[in-house]
């Protein structure tokens, strides 16, 4: 029976003229979104990766010196760019790409590309993304307004109910041939990406790919039965299409600026330079409730020879010893610094984006863009793995150079040169995305509010069609 | 009889619950996005205010540290010298270029929650740019979302508000049947059609410029001045103008006789297509046309271009001050003299770059000013922006200048390293100071005024093929 019916208002909408105008703008869109996030993503990651070569042989070929003047050379890295952004482009406009590493330092990472946009900027991309979570919606009420109540105005609706089928049935007979019309529309583009992907994909991607499939198709559901529910409950069509617009606009216009507003309020952030004044500060001064600099320095320092096996024992080593611990000691305060500091920054971000996604409560769009993007690998949470990996490779690095000068310096000190060999002995700097786990975890919020609201919507929508008045 | 029409639509919108939502939500959209713009601005002159005292208790201190050296009262330690103009150049006595907020800053956040707006001076290159401006910390979710603005309020939410108050403007009367006992009446339908959409038009007009104005009169901040009263009037007149487009469409739909859902279908897609799908598409077209210029690759440029260059300055700044041979002062001098060379070699080599760079970004900036004809709503946003002082114009003309002083900087201070001078009380009086020169107002009238062009013409091609339609007759049942 639900098939009967499915099929009856696929065969409606397919010829509705509606459906052919909207789909057919809607496909194209779609696919050029989809192409243009390509050629895009591409050259983006072309580019990144000729500057990471680039940048890693300015590295390599530095010539000889002291291995601490080259950490204060150092080394700059590049975020590569995700493979789905050309799905979902994300924040990755909005995020710094470019980090310098070097000695004494924690960069943030910056040039991010909007800042040289312009003003139609402002208006958000027109990614797949955008089209699938802000134009499908509005297609799928254009075509699904008039489910219930159209049946109710032509007076078919007394018929139906007359003929025994069960409102259930019904309900998802037409749940059943919206989606399998709205599945027309989307495969195109399914195929494109799709294509896309087995040209430049890795296995990675196609598991994230496969993860965003299910998660679109639960937030098509969520529309596809509030719309129903509505067309049940309203008075007439008109009622149901203005109603339904106004949730559209509420959900997907008002809502995510005003929670991001609110997040920005609860979680308040220094700006730049205050933030570069604290550490300047802090690194002058020693931590909060810790020892001053000298102190803590010092302390390191000893620890670090206690763990050498040269504790009490500073007078018999040689300079460069002691000099190159000592580099490394002043390095060790330095992270505290900007643990204390700069990591507390990322994860005030980081909270911010939780309150955020808690006014999914109030729309299905902030919970499926928050999916989508960390899926796609484009959100705050990848942009901070990049962040902080690039940092812990920064430190490895300096702590490579302090090294190598203490252990080999010898009587040369600050004379002493290394070579290339030693250059190249830093391994490239390498980017471990998040695995998928640990965005399903980061997204907990997101999806289960999601599922809240499929449940919710769902129940509405079944209580809707069965005390529905047929006249 | 237009008169009688108008005041018994008056009566008839009175009795209309969606429309007083619509106005109430409007109102509140308008009153929230005032108030949080307002503590912005308020935050970021804070921001400003705090680190301008702390550049005058700097300055200060400089000089009274300065009066007691040359007065031999106290030795300068080689990290503090207030006389070495190396070093006061570069760190001592950096100084801010501050973009200045204007009164209207709260309308619209525009460019600046993406570009610098506060540089941070030193003699230190203009390659550095980037890492020594400051801004409010935005979460990057946060800017992709973009602020809730006047400007959104006005752009995005003010047309959806007028659709609420207009897509059944006629069809509402013919599905409620009131629509042939009325033209039963001595009433043109042109009359009749005129007289509802000038009501409705009077009311939405009246109010938003109300909100408009209070919003900002109670937001103004600074000092007033008869430009800001033209920037006011440019952006009172552009957003009437908007509004006016939007009840030319909504008049012009209604007249072509479908169902009021139909209408209100039409009047989304509409919306649709010009807030986002336009918008859109004009960006698309612009990356891909006007590719903006790649940070990325300018970080290489510069670095490859001056590789050895640098690597021998972070070989002076890394030395930890142990070299070998030489007394310490010839050593420094001599060092701080190559560095000097070093910095203005490298300059050299980042400049055409750099040049490129700005042409590039001004090129963009062009395109998007010819393209924002295609939709009154980036029309609006430029505009709103422009008055604000925020749009991409004002921010470009200030990095510009920035560059500029920060040339009038390097000269200063490398000058008088390379003629081994030390730095005078007379010559921290002489210090180059940042003061932003405006944009001069008929080149902000022309581009604004250009732009209210572009949402008349449109207004009035849509009402001419209303009044069409109206001649041709409507549907009355």
């Amino acid at each position: 029976m639900i098939r009967v019916i499915a099929r009856k208002e696929l065969r409606e909408l397919v010829r509705d003229g509606r459906f052919q105008l909207g789909g057919a703008l809607m496909v194209l869109l779609q696919v050029a979104a989809l192409l243009f996030g390509w050629r895009h993503t591409t050259a983006m990651q072309a580019e990144r990766v000729a500057a990471q070569t680039v940048a890693r042989s300015a590295w390599t070929t530095q010539g000889d010196k002291n291995p601490h003047l080259a950490a204060h050379y150092g080394m700059y890295v590049f975020k590569p760019a995700a493979t789905l952004a050309f799905l979902d482009p994300g924040t990755d406009a909005f995020v710094g790409v470019t980090l310098k590493l070097q000695a004494h330092e924690q960069e943030l990472p910056h040039d991010a590309a909007a800042s040289d946009g312009t003003a139609v900027g402002r208006f958000g991309q027109l990614s797949a993304a955008a089209v699938l979570q802000l134009l499908v919606p509005l297609l799928i009420i254009a075509l699904g307004f008039a489910l219930w109540s159209g049946e109710r105005e032509r007076g078919t609706l007394r018929q139906l109910a007359a003929s025994g089928v069960h409102p259930r049935q019904l309900l998802a007979g037409k749940a059943l041939g919206l989606g399998v019309a709205l599945l027309l529309l989307l495969l195109p583009a399914v195929l494109v990406a799709g294509l896309a992907l087995a040209v430049g994909g890795d296995a990675g991607a196609w598991t994230r790919f496969a993860a965003l499939v299910p998660a679109y198709g639960l937030y098509f559901g969520v529309i596809i039965a509030v719309t129903l529910w509505v067309s049940a409950r309203a008075a007439s069509s008109r009622t149901a299409l203005v109603a339904l617009l106004g949730l559209w606009c509420a959900t997907s216009l008002v809502v995510p600026r005003l929670a991001s507003d609110v997040a920005g309020r609860a979680v308040p952030l220094p700006t730049a330079e205050v933030l570069a004044r604290r550490v300047h500060a802090t690194l002058a001064q020693g931590l909060p409730q810790g020892l001053p600099r000298e102190e803590h320095i010092d302390k390191i320092s000893k620890a670090l020879l206690a763990k050498q096996g040269f504790a009490g024992a500073e007078s018999m080593m040689d300079d460069a010893l002691l000099q190159g611990l000592e580099l490394q000691a002043e390095a060790e305060y330095e992270n505290a610094v900007f643990d204390y500091h700069v990591t507390a920054l990322l994860a005030a971000m980081a909270r911010q984006e939780r309150v955020a996604q808690w006014a999914a409560a109030l729309s299905p769009l902030l919970a499926i863009r928050s999916l989508s993007m960390a899926l796609a690998g484009t959100d705050f949470d990848h942009h901070r793995a990049f962040a902080q990996q690039a940092e812990q490779f920064r430190r490895s690095l300096v702590l490579a150079m302090n090294d190598d000068f203490a252990r080999n310096a010898g009587a040369a000190g600050w004379q002493y040169k290394a070579n290339r060999q030693l250059w190249q002995q830093a391994a490239p700097f390498a980017l471990q995305p998040p695995a998928l786990g640990q965005v399903w975890a980061d997204q907990q919020v997101a999806w289960t509010m999601l599922a809240a609201w499929m449940v919710a919507a769902g129940l509405g929508a079944t209580l809707a069609a069965r005390r529905m008045q047929v006249v | 009889m237009l008169w009688t029409v108008v005041r018994m639509d008056a009566r008839n919108v009175r009795a209309e619950v969606s429309a007083w939502l619509a106005l109430l939500l409007l109102a509140t959209g308008v009153t929230y996005a005032a108030w949080s713009g307002a503590a912005a601005v308020h935050a970021d002159r804070q921001a400003v205010a705090t680190a301008l005292t702390e550049q005058q208790t700097r300055m200060r201190d400089l000089q009274v540290r300065l009066h007691a050296v040359q007065a031999g009262q106290k030795q300068a330690t080689s990290t503090e010298d207030p006389s070495d103009p190396a070093l006061v150049g570069s760190t001592l006595a950096a100084v801010w270029a501050v973009l200045p907020q204007l009164p209207l800053a709260s309308v619209a956040v525009g460019q600046r929650d993406l570009a610098a707006a506060r540089v941070r001076i030193t003699t230190q290159g203009p390659s550095g740019r980037s890492l020594q401006s400051d801004r409010p910390m935005t979460g990057p979710t946060r800017l992709l979302t973009g602020a809730f603005d006047l400007a959104f309020v006005l752009v995005a939410l003010l047309p959806l508000v007028i659709i609420v108050l207009t897509y059944d403007l006629l069809a509402g009367e013919r599905e409620r049947g009131t629509l042939a006992l009325v033209l039963a009446h001595p009433v043109s339908l042109a009359t009749f059609v005129l007289g509802k959409a000038l009501q409705r038009g009077l009311l939405l007009g009246s109010v938003t410029l109300g909100l408009a104005l209070l919003a900002v009169a109670a937001t103004v901040d600074g000092p007033w001045t008869s430009d800001d009263a033209v920037r006011m009037l440019l952006y009172l007149g552009t957003l009437m103008a908007y509004v006016g487009f939007w009840f030319a469409a909504a008049v012009a739909i209604n007249v072509r006789g479908q169902t009021s859902a139909g209408n209100a279908l039409a009047l989304i897609g509409l919306w649709l297509a010009l807030v986002v799908i336009v918008p859109g598409i004009v960006q698309v077209a612009v990356q891909a046309t006007h590719p903006p210029p790649s940070r990325v690759e300018l970080v290489n440029l510069t670095r490859a271009a001056a590789s050895e260059i640098e690597a021998e300055l972070s070989d002076l700044q890394g030395n930890h001050g142990a070299d070998g041979k030489g007394t310490p002062a010839q050593n420094a001098q001599a060092a701080t003299e190559r560095l000097v060379a070093v910095q203005v070699a490298l300059e050299k080599r980042a400049a055409p770059v750099l040049q490129a760079f700005g042409t590039q970004l001004a090129a963009q900036q062009a395109l998007v000013n010819a393209l924002r004809f295609l939709s009154p709503a980036i029309v609006l946003q430029e505009a709103l922006g422009d008055v604000a002082g925020n749009g991409g114009h004002r921010l470009q003309q200030f990095h510009s200048q920035v560059d500029e002083f920060g040339q009038r900087w390097r000269n200063f201070f490398f000058s008088r390293v390379s003629a081994r001078q030390r730095l005078t009380v007379a010559d921290y009086a002489a210090l180059p100071q940042f003061v932003f020169r405006e944009e001069s107002l008929p080149a902000l009238g022309t581009r604004v005024g250009a732009g209210l062009m572009g949402l008349l013409l449109p207004t009035l091609l849509l009402i001419g093929w209303a009044g069409v339609g109206l001649r041709r007759g409507v549907r009355v049942m």
